[in-house]
């Protein structure tokens, strides 16, 4: 009687499977072949080397609906939710990064998800992939004159393609602890390159592109010279010391030694940009070591200036009609990095100079303007070109404040108005 | 020079009428006619700084002009004194008022503070002395507690001293760590110290005896663009001055967010780039409207 019992029971469960496998109650035999019969292109496809296994096992289904859907080629869900059915945890529960596609579900872009030549289905191989999107990377790292050697391995040598929970960019570590994985700190050249410092307690990537470099020690592209000289302790205490990575002083003041003429141009001016002098001073914007864009700057300047002015950079994306300058990212075109006497940190003496440095506004403009027209809607200002324009930009064409054909004009003008 | 302070049927509707009303929990700021021109008629120049003392005084850092003015509020009538041109103070940028009537100004070019007596004379500067003075100090913003304690926002080093009349550090509390920009600071009736974080926009408190900061509110990035300077009122309101959205932040006590008096203009009521503003004991508010280049002045009404 139990055994009785436990064969129905076997053979109702293999029903209902099979039920739950063939939902469309398609003919015996029929699964995946049935596609075939149209979809002759598929063919081809499951002659590559690497099949997806439900293509492999004829479970179209599994993946798309055959009769109708709400989603494009017929799939029977959103993709990412087709996919993280079978293909869950790529993502840790605290990432400290996700590959963009990944976190928005866009699996196809990397994976082809019927066959492919490349394992995992991948869409391309190596770098190739990579640089679809990562190609000004590849192409550095290629073109660089001193390759780093897990670079050369591939991509994955050092990033998760999915998601991270060690570190920014995908890192499968963190820097230092992914370096010192190959770098061993306490062997005496190391030490001796980096001037006895522990530098294994700092970031590698401060001084070091991990991509590859035309400076031998892969330094990013500008180094700053002691750094180049290799006089760590210009700035730096002692490496003996208790604190050895600490600078001799603070901020802007371990800088003044050698940018004497910069520091104290700031200091004597004004109007300051803050952050020049506050503790942290120049290494808000600079780094001290060596950095991939001109001037040692941490960033390009774009997001550099952004970091902080983050609304301006919002404002500036929902404009409509956007100063070059601004929409370039060339902040220090009209605003002076460090410090001016002039407001809104202008390096001219004043607005008309600064935008005449690009228009020739007296040839196309005969509005009045200058220290000696005053503002008829506040007789403590004058007239300039910022009276009528927003620097950054605005809804308006020629970025007025107001819209020309109707209001600006007659704020001032209120006579002509209609 | 005197000029009335009864604002007419014409300056209400237009201030009304182009004017952002305050919203929410019923505190209502109505423009009234700015200050606009000193005892002999001279404009003001891009001032960045206004402080609110005691019998109606009120002190301004006209910026551009490298000037002091000081102005009397009795009743409706605002009088202008003689202005003060110091070549110890060559670029005010803040001002305080004592309960004594003197000022202290902090200069944006010398980066010193400044004591005025009350007749405009040049007493000597304000520099930090005793064991916590570690070496220079940058300060960002002054304010003055019940006591005439003169408090420094240092950015130098992430810190808020408090000083007694001679300079000596009283009390220090340090500023959370971490790439931040501190930009403005107000001491409440209590004698809490409140400073303004203009990146992440929000208000940081240190009670009495804290030796730290913590923050008030969370970052209020969705309410401002980046703040750089606040006051309370002795109705346990917080007003914050957003430069870059040319606005006043209203805040209670506790942080939470009470409304916002926007608008970016020239009319009266619309403000550009506020850099500095203070309460007057007579429920006003009164805002360095620095790129229209006078004092603006709202009344507080709840």
């Amino acid at each position: 009687m139990v055994v009785l019992l436990s064969l129905a029971a076997i053979v109702t469960l293999a029903a209902s499977t099979a039920r739950a496998q063939d939902k469309f109650r398609l003919k015996p035999g029929a699964r995946g072949k049935i596609c075939l019969q149209c979809h002759t292109a598929f063919e081809e496809g499951l002659q590559l080397p690497f099949v997806h296994t439900p293509v492999k096992e004829g479970a179209c289904a599994d993946c798309h609906n055959p009769h109708a859907s709400s989603h494009g080629k017929l799939l029977a869900a959103e993709p990412k939710d087709i996919c993280s059915n079978c293909h869950s945890g790529l993502i840790p529960e605290k990432p400290a990064s996700v590959h963009p596609p990944v976190a928005a579900g866009r699996c196809i872009e990397c994976h082809d998800p019927h066959a492919s030549q490349n394992k995992n289905n991948l869409r391309a191989g190596g770098e190739a992939l990579c640089g679809t999107c990562h190609g000004d990377i590849v192409a550095h790292a290629s073109g660089s004159r001193f390759k780093h050697s897990p670079v050369e391995k591939g991509c994955l040598s050092c990033h998760d393609p999915h998601a991270s929970d060690a570190g920014g960019s995908l890192l499968k570590k963190d820097v230092p602890v992914l370096c010192l994985g190959c770098h061993r700190s306490e062997q005496p050249a190391f030490a001796a390159a980096h001037r006895n410092y522990p530098v294994a307690n700092a970031r590698c990537t401060s001084c070091h592109d991990p991509h590859g470099s035309d400076n031998a020690g892969l330094l990013w592209a500008d180094v700053h010279p002691p750094l180049a000289n290799r006089m760590c302790n210009q700035c730096h205490v002692d490496p003996s010391s208790p604190d050895p990575l600490e600078t001799k002083r603070q901020g802007f003041e371990v800088c003044r030694g050698c940018h004497a003429d910069v520091v104290n141009g700031i200091v004597t001016s004004n109007r300051v940009h803050w952050p020049a002098i506050d503790g942290t001073g120049c290494l808000n914007c600079h780094n001290p070591h060596a950095a991939k864009e001109p001037s040692l700057l941490r960033e390009p300047v774009k997001p550099l200036c952004g970091s902080c002015h983050q609304a301006t950079l919002e404002n500036l994306d929902k404009t409509a009609v956007k100063h070059p300058p601004a929409e370039q990212g060339e902040c220090i075109t009209c605003h002076s990095p460090h410090a001016s006497d002039t407001g809104f940190l202008l390096p001219a003496p004043n607005v008309i100079e600064m935008c005449g440095t690009c228009h020739d506004w007296q040839r196309h403009s005969t509005h009045p303007i200058g220290e000696k027209v005053v503002d008829p809607r506040n007789k403590n200002l004058t007239l300039n070109c910022i009276s009528c324009h927003e620097p950054h930009g605005s809804p308006h064409k020629s970025f007025t404040h107001l819209n020309p054909d109707a209001d600006l004009c007659v704020q001032c003008h209120a006579g002509k108005g209609r | 020079m005197t000029r009335r302070f009864v604002p007419t049927c014409l300056t209400l509707a237009l201030a009304a009428a182009l004017a952002v009303p305050l919203v929410a929990e019923g505190v209502r700021l109505r423009p009234q006619p700015g200050i606009y021109y000193d005892d002999s008629g001279g404009g003001l120049n891009h001032p960045e700084g206004v402080a609110c003392g005691g019998a109606g005084l009120v002190a301004v850092a006209d910026t551009g002009n490298g000037r002091l003015l000081s102005y009397r509020i009795e009743g409706e009538t605002i009088t202008a004194q003689p202005e003060i041109r110091l070549s110890q103070l060559p670029h005010p940028i803040a001002v305080a008022v004592t309960s004594k009537g003197e000022l202290l100004a902090l200069d944006g070019r010398l980066r010193r503070v400044a004591r005025v007596s009350g007749s405009g004379e040049f007493v000597g500067y304000i520099e930090p002395v005793g064991d916590n003075a570690r070496g220079p100090t940058v300060p960002r913003a002054i304010a003055l507690d019940g006591n005439d304690a003169l408090h420094v926002l240092d950015i130098f080093h992430s810190r808020v001293i408090v000083l007694d009349a001679g300079g000596a550090i009283v009390r220090q509390v340090s500023l959370p760590a971490g790439r931040r920009s501190y930009s403005g600071l107000t001491v409440a009736g209590d004698g809490g110290i409140l400073v303004v974080e203009s990146v992440e926009r929000r208000v940081y408190v240190a009670k009495k005896d804290d030796k730290t900061f913590s923050p008030l509110t969370g970052p209020m990035k969705d309410d401002m663009a980046f703040p750089t300077a606040l006051a309370t009122d002795d109705r346990g309101h917080l007003f914050v001055a957003d430069e870059y959205g040319s606005g006043i932040v209203i805040l209670g006590s506790d942080g939470s967010f009470r409304g916002r008096q926007s608008g970016g203009g020239w009319t009266e009521g619309l403000l550009r780039y506020p850099s500095g503003l203070c309460v007057a004991g007579q429920g006003l508010l009164l805002v360095a409207d620095r790129e229209n280049s006078r004092i603006s002045v709202f009344s507080v009404t709840e």
